[in-house]
């Protein structure tokens, strides 16, 4: 196995914003459209493509935030060595339901391109990797839930080829009001992580993921 | 690191529902491509690739599948049995990985009709890939993925990972779409169909046809597997973002260019060795345009190239796959295809474009894939060292 | 209706449709263009202009490159239509 480490890792969950294991942000309403307008201007966000992204890719996108803002990992990998993959299991299925219903009825048919574009959950990968100039590996994987060794194996293949040395990884997922992501930041350590930091492996990711409050 | 041959394929397409009628027909030049006025598709008529329904259940009759299958999952276990049946490989041993590849799925299943009718979970691929390996009686988790346009390269590159490590012996790699009305009206919206037969990397070139099909290519770590002489392997490859616009390819082809360079680096394939480029050529101004900048700009100039878009249309999750499989074929017979529909010289920067087919031996070849998101994908294939 | 009535209105139909939420229907130049700097609106924004205009005004543009010179500002696109309309 290669050594690789976790150096950040985020949890957003209905009403909460976790960075490191710590609460950073709670708010009142659960509402997804309204909580995530509140996470994106608390993170300082000015990134007018935002509102035009579906529930799935706001939600990817503002958890890469948080995860990337105040740190320099993209600084320390080629832009061509950072990964982007992310395991979910949905889909897209909100914005496929929206999209369905603007075609569903032929005396009112619009088929949205905007909407149609958000119908591939890969789009959120896009997303971030347009944002922060990222040109690696992209991976999207379905799972029934998050499964932290079968994406710390995956991980380590990748880092194993050498096609990537750090990727933003981990589960996102979102149908209806029920939205969730675990998203952390990877990268390769040449063996001298030190005790304090977390190592990827299944354990540690499995451990990780449940640390929301 | 172990090496990946490629043991058996089966492709279904708008050509035929097995590899070799499929084969044969684009040898023969002829098109799945057809005018479609199915008004449950679309409302207007167009130009795509279906899967023949009478030849779909026919040869799903003839199979020892039974039970209430979508035609998504149809498709998937035929091609999927089809390709075990040419194989000595047990499809249900632990150390035998199955690995999907689909855009959409079930998508059809949202349509008013059909809502009430299935379990809504069938909705996902994971409960998909879960029936095949039910199927197969295997109980590995199955590895899902759902990238766009590039996920059967990806499925592909992955099972050489898994593979190379050690991690199974076996993979059976299946990719599959249907045509839906969900699709077909997405990809008019963005006025990205051609309104006749596509033409691949050709000036009057002006969109994509949809193409409906499916394929499983079964791989091993055991060379003694490979039934079908000469042995080919699978030798990695790569995915890389454009990081510049979620529909629109990259106008500098930095996305494709970074997966194909990565491709040949983790297979120590220098750009010269590269004697055959299946490129994904959907025809599109953009993507074709796109295309001939990555491919000169790695190298690879000299090397014959074909699409294959205009034969079956564009496959999405399944393309990667079926195109690979008819690759190998085109390696093992020593002819390289023609791109149907190609007439007169369209992008901006010189790649070989095979305007006939071409009896060569072929040693190298590399498969190219390109999707919504700004995703990009590169697989290289070898024959087999003796 | 006057042009700058039709201005006035497809300033907000192109925000709702194209989901500018931050942006301010008056602080759209109608004179500025709409792709490139200005808004800076996309290939995907401008097949929604495209949908915008057959849902609510009954226009069918075919070929999206037609829309370039039609989509240069807010005031090109508001004298496209009431041409259209007069016609």
């Amino acid at each position: 196995m290669t050594e690789a480490k976790i150096s950040a890792y985020c949890h957003i969950a209905p009403g909460k914003v976790m960075l490191n294991g710590q609460l950073v942000q709670e708010e009142n309403t659960t509402v997804f459209a309204e909580f995530i307008r509140l996470v994106y201007k608390a993170a300082g966000m000015s990134y007018p493509k935002f509102y035009k992204m579906d529930d799935l890719c706001k939600l990817a996108l503002v958890a890469a935030e948080q995860l990337l803002k105040d740190n320099q990992f993209l600084e320390r990998h080629p832009k061509e060595n950072i990964g982007l993959i992310v395991q979910n299991a949905s889909a897209t299925y909100d914005t496929d339901a929206t999209y369905q219903a603007s075609i569903d009825d032929r005396a009112n048919y619009f088929p949205s391109p905007a909407v149609f574009v958000y119908t591939l959950p890969n789009i959120m990968l896009g997303e971030i990797c347009i944002k922060h100039k990222i040109f690696g590996e992209n991976a999207l994987l379905i799972s029934p839930a998050f499964d932290a060794a079968a994406l710390a194996q995956h991980l380590d293949l990748l880092m194993e080829s050498g096609r990537i040395t750090a990727c933003i990884s981990g589960w996102v997922e979102q149908k209806n009001e029920h939205y969730e992501a675990f998203l952390f930041l990877a990268e390769k350590t040449e063996g001298n992580a030190n005790a304090a930091e977390h190592t990827l492996n299944a354990e540690t990711l499995d451990i990780l993921f449940k640390k929301h409050v | 690191m172990n090496r990946v041959y490629t043991i058996a394929d089966q492709v279904i397409t708008g050509l035929g529902t097995d590899t070799e009628s499929v084969w044969q027909h684009m040898l023969a030049g002829d098109t799945g491509v057809h005018l479609i006025d199915d008004q449950h598709l679309f409302p207007e008529a167009f130009h795509a690739s279906l899967v023949d329904t009478n030849a779909l259940e026919a040869a799903y009759s003839n199979s020892v599948i039974k039970g209430d299958f979508t035609r998504f999952e149809k498709l998937c276990l035929l091609t999927a049995l089809g390709a075990l049946q040419q194989s000595h490989i047990n499809p249900a041993a632990a150390d035998t990985l199955f690995i999907l590849s689909s855009t959409k799925g079930n998508i059809d299943l949202l349509e008013k009709n059909k809502k009430n009718q299935y379990d809504p979970e069938r909705l996902f691929l994971w409960h998909t890939a879960r029936l095949i390996t039910g199927f197969f009686r295997n109980t590995n988790p199955p590895i899902v993925i759902s990238n766009a346009c590039i996920s059967g390269v990806v499925a592909l590159t992955t099972a050489y990972d898994y593979l190379s490590k050690g991690l199974y012996k076996n993979a059976v790699v299946i990719g599959a779409d249907i045509a839906s009305e969900f699709v077909i009206s997405g990809f008019q919206s963005f006025k990205s169909l051609s309104t006749g037969p596509c033409k691949p990397f050709d000036l009057n070139r002006d969109g994509l046809n949809l193409g409906e099909g499916a394929a499983a290519i079964v791989l091993s770590t055991e060379r003694d597997q490979v039934t079908e002489g000469p042995a080919l392997e699978i030798c990695g490859g790569a995915s890389a973002n454009d990081a510049n616009h979620i529909s629109g390819p990259s106008r500098t082809g930095e996305g494709l260019y970074l997966a194909v360079k990565k491709a040949m680096e983790v297979s120590n394939t220098l750009a010269s060795d590269v004697q055959f480029i299946s490129a994904h050529g959907t025809a599109t101004s953009f993507n074709d345009e796109m295309e001939s900048k990555a491919f000169a700009w790695a190298g690879l100039s000299h090397a014959p190239l074909n699409s294959m878009k205009g034969y079956f249309g564009h496959t999405l999750g399944a393309a990667g796959v079926i195109e690979t499989a008819i690759t190998l074929r085109s390696m093992r017979r020593n002819i390289l295809l023609k791109t149907l529909g190609f007439a007169e010289y369209g992008v901006p920067e010189p790649i070989n474009i095979l305007a006939d087919h071409l009896e060569t031996e072929t040693r190298c070849s590399l498969k190219t894939a390109s999707g919504f998101g700004g995703c990009n994908a590169a697989l290289i294939i070898k024959k087999a060292q003796q | 209706m006057t042009e700058q009535e039709l201005i006035d209105k497809l300033r907000l139909e192109i925000i709702q449709q194209l989901n500018l939420e931050d942006q301010k229907p008056e602080d759209i130049d109608p004179d500025a263009p709409l792709f490139g700097e200005g808004l800076g609106l996309d290939s995907i924004d401008a097949l929604e202009i495209m949908v915008l205009l057959e849902k609510n005004y009954g226009i069918k543009i075919e070929d999206p490159k037609e829309g370039k010179k039609i989509f240069f500002s807010l005031r090109t696109l508001a004298q496209f239509i009431l041409e259209k309309q007069q016609a």
